[in-house]
């Protein structure tokens, strides 16, 4: 009887620490993935600050850059896309791609100077600059947050509850392939 | 792939460790076990316990013919003893267990009619049928139901759950395991109280302590295993191109918002840790086993008279740019010694001390001395500013902060020796709970015993 009083207790604390285990990576998980959705909602809400000037820049510019209206309609086109996207990685590839194109806007200053001249232009020029540093800081903490709640997926034990429950990947914002490539220098 | 390798590596461990206690269970039987150490009881003259060893070797023993072999040894025992009436239903109760034909029933009727004429018993019932050891017919059944009915619910739950993934049956099928096998294991423990046949004894108590600290020693050793590789495995970071997370810096530490000062000998430093002693005679009591009386005796020791451990905001500078350290959870390995001894300066301490004298271990890293850092990098708002101000702070998801000066390799071995220590404590624990239920009753006897 004492043998099996014995191995009573002994499976009831290996029991207890098995169940203790699941239900603590189950919670750890929760509280990861709800860190990662609260960078992203900071993030979004910047992002979608940044898309409500594009019509106003749209219209400023369109008078004088004429040759650049590709990628006014490119830009449209993105806006279409990020703000109708389903998909959040679908969503940080087309937000990436109007960081760059709307960086090349902000230096048409310097091609064109009827627009350099526009104190409208000015205005939104500056005020597109600040959006991208917040949105530059903002991304970092997003990224932090995301790399956590995707490391913490795959490392074991957590792999067994990650792997059954709804958690998938969290896409990161990476550098665009061309904005890779080493930028070619020529005396 | 990378999960299925320590799962099965688990598993086979696992199966090898039952086949390996169901093997030991074989060759030397438990109730055997107890049957031989009733010997080297009853040699040692300890009569009453020899029979209560006998006893539990009874409840133990598997079939009719273990159970003669015992009953006979306690007749004996008993007759030796002049205890006749015990002596006579134990001589009986051989008779009734022993396979006919076999030399134990010659002996047992020999060693009634050599007893002396006593006033006639009450009838002893027969025991043609011994029932089972209770407790194990009784319990698995149910736990075995319970784990099944734990399983599939739950493998259910999650495969029909809504946005739950349906295609990862494999881990599902490991986690079922896991979470309906932890609280089957917890059910025959409720159910023994239920029915209050728990006789929890020193065994009982023992084996959980061991079995709750080897759990609590091996969980540490591979979260310190784990560190130890988060800390190796970390890139040294400028901090100019520093982004927000886990990173690993090195600079020199400027102390920006002043240095604190040691108790002893003042020295400044962006971390102090200092301990004093002082050597002392204390007379104490103490259990001398021998005569089996408290005694008093003059002991010389070094106590405690002083500890503390602090370290102060700094800025690290790495050339490339400057954060400010938040050590508020960090971990500090200073590489800077002085000792004191009667508050002087000296380069060791003597080997013989008076009563009386004081020694001071002070451990520091000085102002501006080159640290390096691991912890979570962050860019902060100025506020009325457009700047932004590095810090570094303590990372709540690896739990970790450390702040070295010197050799990095100081800090894996460090972790990597405690990972060490505590693995082997947590499996020499692990043996020790194998120990006590492969010999019930062990403990139980070593208390009495002492």
């Amino acid at each position: 009887m004492a043998t099996v009083s014995t191995l009573a207790i002994v499976l009831f604390i290996i029991g207890g620490v098995l169940v203790i285990w699941v239900i603590a990576a189950y919670n750890n998980l929760v509280n990861l993935r709800g860190q990662a959705q609260r960078a992203w909602a900071n993030v979004d809400v910047v992002l979608k600050q940044r898309w409500d000037l594009i019509p106003n820049l749209v219209e400023t510019v369109k008078g004088y850059a004429q040759h650049e209206k590709q990628v006014l309609e490119r830009i449209a086109e993105l806006r279409a896309v990020a703000l109708g996207a389903q998909d959040r990685k679908e969503r940080i590839q087309a937000e990436q791609e109007a960081t760059r194109l709307l960086g090349n806007i902000i230096v048409w200053g310097e091609q064109y100077p009827e627009l350099k001249a526009n104190e409208n232009f000015l205005h939104l020029q500056r005020t597109l600059a600040d959006l991208e540093e917040q949105i530059a800081d903002r991304r970092e903490l997003y990224n932090e947050a995301a790399t956590n709640y995707n490391v913490y997926q795959k490392t074991f034990p957590a792999v067994l509850v990650a792997q059954s429950v709804w958690a998938e990947e969290m896409p990161l914002f990476e550098a665009a392939p061309q904005e890779r490539e080493v930028p070619k220098v020529q005396f | 792939m990378r999960a299925i390798l320590p799962i099965a590596l688990l598993v086979t461990t696992l199966c090898a460790a039952t086949i390996w206690a169901q093997q030991s269970a074989r060759t030397s039987p438990a109730w055997k076990q107890q049957f031989l150490r009733a010997r080297q009881v009853w040699d040692k003259g300890e009569t009453d316990r020899a029979l209560a060893v006998l006893e539990k070797a009874y409840a133990l023993a598997p079939d009719n013919l273990a159970r003669a072999q015992i009953a006979f040894r306690y007749a004996d025992w008993s007759h030796q003893l002049g205890r006749y009436t015990t002596a006579r239903r134990w001589y009986e109760r051989c008779l009734a267990l022993a396979p006919p034909g076999s030399d134990l029933i010659r002996r047992a009727r020999e060693g009634l009619h050599s007893l002396p004429v006593a006033p006639p018993q009450p009838a002893i019932p027969p025991f043609t049928t011994v029932p089972p050891p209770a407790g194990k017919a009784n319990l698995l059944t149910p736990t075995a139901t319970a784990f099944l009915v734990l399983l599939f619910g739950l493998l259910l739950t999650l495969q029909w759950a809504s946005d739950w993934k349906r295609e990862a049956f494999f881990a599902q099928v490991i986690l079922s395991i896991l979470f309906a096998g932890g609280i089957a294991m917890m059910l025959p423990l409720g159910m023994l109280l239920a029915t209050q046949q728990l006789y929890p004894q020193p065994d009982s108590w023992i084996a959980g302590v061991l079995t709750l600290g080897s759990i609590a020693c091996i969980a540490f050793a591979a979260r310190s295993w784990q560190q130890g590789q988060l800390l190796r495995n970390t890139p040294l970071t400028r901090l100019r191109s520093a982004s927000h997370g886990f990173l690993k810096a090195r600079g020199i530490a400027e102390p920006a918002f002043g240095v604190i000062t040691s108790q002893v000998g003042d020295i400044p430093g962006i971390y102090i840790s200092e301990l004093s002693e002082r050597y002392v005679r204390r007379t104490e009591q103490y259990y001398d086993s021998q005569s089996k009386r408290w005694k008093t005796r003059t002991v010389y020791r070094w106590e405690t008279i002083y500890s503390s451990a602090q370290g102060v905001d700094f800025v690290l500078d790495d050339g490339t740019g400057k954060a400010v350290v938040e050590v508020n959870g960090a971990e500090f390995y200073p590489d800077h010694l002085a000792l004191f001894y009667n508050y002087r300066p000296v380069r060791s301490f003597p080997w013989f001390a008076s009563v009386g004298d004081v020694r001071t271990r002070v451990h520091f890293i000085p102002p501006n001395a080159t640290v390096t850092v691991w912890a979570r990098y962050y860019e902060h708002d100025l506020p009325g500013t457009t700047r932004d101000e590095m810090r570094l702070q303590y990372d709540r998801f690896h739990k970790c902060m450390v702040v070295l000066e010197g050799q990095e390799s100081k800090v894996y071995t460090t972790r990597t020796g405690a990972g060490l220590a505590l693995a082997i404590i947590g499996l020499v624990m692990l043996l020790g709970v194998m120990f006590i239920l492969l010999n019930p009753g062990v403990v139980t006897d070593y208390i009495e015993g002492y």
